[in-house]
């Protein structure tokens, strides 16, 4: 017992403040892990010094019952009955508030003889007008200890550390009961009912609050204006907030990449370091900046108890299109990166509509694909006022928005799976979300993003390096160098699949970069147009965008003619050049999923930029 | 899929029959019946295992009384039974049968 850490997992509803006293118990030290089989993430930490026991916690995904309705709260399930690594003690984390209807998941822990104790959260909120709490009558009936925690001063965690320690580990494991038969929800229920009496004395002042402040959030009209309105403000926010923090992180790779090539000086090993490496880490992590602002504005709108009203809202309306409400963060994450989205896609609870707003994700206009559409933008509206670059740029958003919304369209008219999706929202009363945990929690989620698709991409970032890199690596003229390479040769070989969307073999070669990550096309146009020892983007991008101007076909053709840079652009709308995605829609459906995904979204991006070209003319 | 929708709508058409007899067959109007701002007591919780569970999970006990909010136009309802608050599809609100207070 004591070579080992005890483990103990917090268990309960989505909103039952599971998360704020697994803050409270393990502080910043905490870390996302991975259940064994499964890529949903439990945070995981160490019980703080302070409290001066050694325990590891466990947060779980919340779940209504020990009997599963979706795979996330089956995930929970597993954790709990695993028998190779089994728990220690469960906590079993009650909103004090909502304890009557509670009472019935108190009674299956009890019947599987799982070690537990109750943590009654939120009890400042529940002594606002409750001043008298019955705690030794209540603990009598349920059977259970029961420890009340103050949800803003977190006082009571003492005590709970001080009950997990007295729990005994039993000498026979927990066992799953084998059913919950309608009379034992009955009885349950009754007791539920004796709970309420004991309880509950009366309307809470927050209750009240909440039904008045529903009265405007979920009104028909009303209610749809506030919700464009904050998700405008959080969709906005991952642009202009976090763009200055993606410019540091990308000055810092640039700058450490170039130091480190002249300190090493030339050849091979320091390319690898300089123009390598460090290259493929700054890849990964420009983009951490604005997913930890996504994930800070989405838990913050979660904690608050918006998130739930605004699924309710658009349900209906993503229903008429084959998704549902859930559906709803999992997009508007895609206009960061189809990565968290993709793993935000979990707590779907209808096969069907996992599937297709899993499809539909990667049409969500990814930042990735900003510098793309800058570069395009600037040489389509060159000489032409900004305001219309800005509504282009705007245009090719709506255009994957669009794209996607027929595509969920079409998929669910063809998809036939029997569904047993269900609707049934709890609505949270509205609180004000304490910024430590919105923190720590985006934090968390952050650092899972960083570690579960870093690799992927900065495996395929080193792949597309060596690619353009070799075999003539002496090479000091880097146009030549990449002409000769591997992925020049490639580009040249298959420039006739280019050619009917406008393409020589140097777009080519971008494209194929830009499998490793979309951005990647900017950078290795900039190499194959000799647009070099340029310091800053800006600069980059003029020198790009006049190179441009000149390049010709063979035959003195202009290569980049307003057709060409139109079905460029619809193929960077629709195409899936994103193999981390790809890695990633494995995991989170099937292989059979992920190709048809990758092949699909190309094959149609291909054929659409064809007749771009072809319409708009060369 | 078709033959839920073919059930539902026979649903309805019950509830039409009881209310066109002035509420005196009550006891078999579902919860989407209900106007704005109407309470009801729980009578019974319908539906295959897994959304009559998770409906009782939620706690829709028999027995309990409820009020009808607000209905959201296109998405459903949203009731509170309790102390809590709930949006419920259309398909889910008429696995509740209600009678009202």
């Amino acid at each position: 017992m004591n070579s080992k850490l005890n483990k103990v997992v917090l268990i309960g509803t989505p909103n039952s403040g599971k998360t704020t006293l697994f803050n409270w118990l393990t502080g910043s030290q905490q870390k996302a892990v991975n259940y064994p089989g499964s890529t949903v993430d439990f945070a995981s930490g160490e019980l703080l010094q302070v409290y001066g026991e050694k325990l590891e916690i466990f947060d779980s995904p919340g779940i209504y019952s020990l009997y599963p309705k979706t795979t996330e709260e089956e995930i929970t399930i597993k954790l709990l009955f695993d028998k190779e690594n089994e728990v220690d003690v469960v906590v079993a984390v009650i909103d004090s508030t909502q304890l009557p209807r509670q009472v019935h998941l108190i009674e299956q822990l009890k019947a599987s003889r799982i070690q537990f104790v109750v943590a009654l959260t939120m009890h400042d909120l529940y002594l606002q007008n409750n001043l008298k709490f019955n705690h030794a009558e209540l603990e009598k009936l349920l059977g259970v200890r029961i420890v009340p925690i103050n949800g803003i001063l977190g006082a009571g965690t003492k005590e709970l550390v001080a009950a997990i320690q007295d729990i005994k580990k039993s000498t026979g494991s927990a066992l799953m009961p084998k059913s919950w038969s309608e009379s034992d929800r009955v009885k349950a229920e009754a007791l539920s009912a004796q709970v309420e009496r004991l309880h509950i004395h009366g309307e809470l002042p927050i209750q009240t609050i909440t039904r008045k402040i529903d009265r405007f959030l979920l009104h028909p009209t009303f209610g749809l204006f506030v919700f464009i309105a904050i998700m405008t403000l959080l969709f906005s926010s991952i642009f202009w907030l976090a763009a200055p923090f993606m410019d540091y992180v990308d000055e810092f790779f640039g700058f450490l990449s170039e130091k480190s090539g002249v300190i090493l000086g030339d050849g091979l090993f320091s390319q690898l370091i300089s123009e390598g490496l460090i290259a493929s880490v700054g890849a990964v992590l420009v983009f951490v900046p604005q997913i930890f602002i996504l994930f800070l504005g989405i838990t913050a709108l979660e904690d608050s108890g918006y998130l739930a009203r605004s699924a309710t809202l658009i349900d209906g309306i993503l229903r008429k299109i084959g998704l549902e409400g859930k559906s709803f963060v999992p997009l508007v994450s895609g206009f960061a990166c189809a990565i968290p989205a993709m793993m935000a896609a979990r707590n779907i609870s209808s096969a069907k509509s996992k599937l297709i707003t899993l499809f539909i994700i990667p049409f969500m206009t990814c930042s990735a694909r900003l510098p793309v559409y800058a570069l395009l933008i600037s040489f389509l509206f060159f000489d032409k006022p900004a305001w219309q670059a800005g509504l282009f740029l705007t245009g090719l958003y709506l255009a994957g928005l669009i794209i996607g919304a027929i595509t969920s369209f079409i998929l669910s008219k063809m998809i036939t799976i029997s569904d047993q999706g269900f609707f049934m929202m709890e609505l949270p009363y509205f609180r004000a979300p304490k910024i430590k945990n919105v923190f720590l929690s985006s934090m968390r989620r952050t650092k899972s993003y960083v570690f579960r698709s870093g690799p992927a991409i900065f495996t395929f970032a080193l792949l597309i390096w060596v690619l353009t890199t070799f075999p003539n690596y002496k090479l000091t003229d880097v146009a030549e160098r990449l002409e000769t390479s591997y992925a020049g040769r490639m580009g040249k070989v298959i420039e006739p699949v280019f050619e009917p969307m406008g393409a020589d073999w140097r777009v080519g070669v971008g494209l194929i970069s830009a499998f490793a990550a979309r951005e990647i096309f900017v950078s290795s146009l900039a190499i194959v147009f000799h647009v070099t020892d340029i310091e800053d983007e800006e600069g980059v991008r003029a020198s790009l965008l006049s190179q441009m101007r000149t390049a010709t076909w063979p035959d003195g053709r202009p290569v980049f003619t307003f057709g060409s840079v139109m079905a460029l652009c619809v193929f960077f709308v629709i195409a899936l050049q994103c193999l981390s995605t790809t890695g990633l829609a494995m995991r989170e459906h099937s292989k059979t999923f992920a190709m048809v995904q990758l092949v699909s979204m190309n094959l149609v991006a291909y054929i659409l930029a064809i007749l771009t070209y072809n319409v708009l003319g060369p | 899929m078709k033959f839920k929708s073919f059930s539902f709508s026979i649903l309805n058409n019950d509830c039409l029959a009881s209310n066109s007899t002035n509420g005196s067959l009550a006891d078999n109007m579902r919860l989407y019946d209900l106007v704005s701002g109407q309470n009801a007591l729980i009578v019974r919780v319908h539906g295959d295992n897994v959304r009559h569970e998770r409906l009782r999970d939620l706690g829709f006990r028999p027995g309990q009384k409820l009020t009808m909010l607000r209905k959201i136009p296109y998405s459903g309802f949203v009731v509170e039974v309790g102390q809590g608050f709930y949006a419920l599809r259309s398909d889910e609100a008429g696995l509740i049968e209600v009678s009202p207070l």
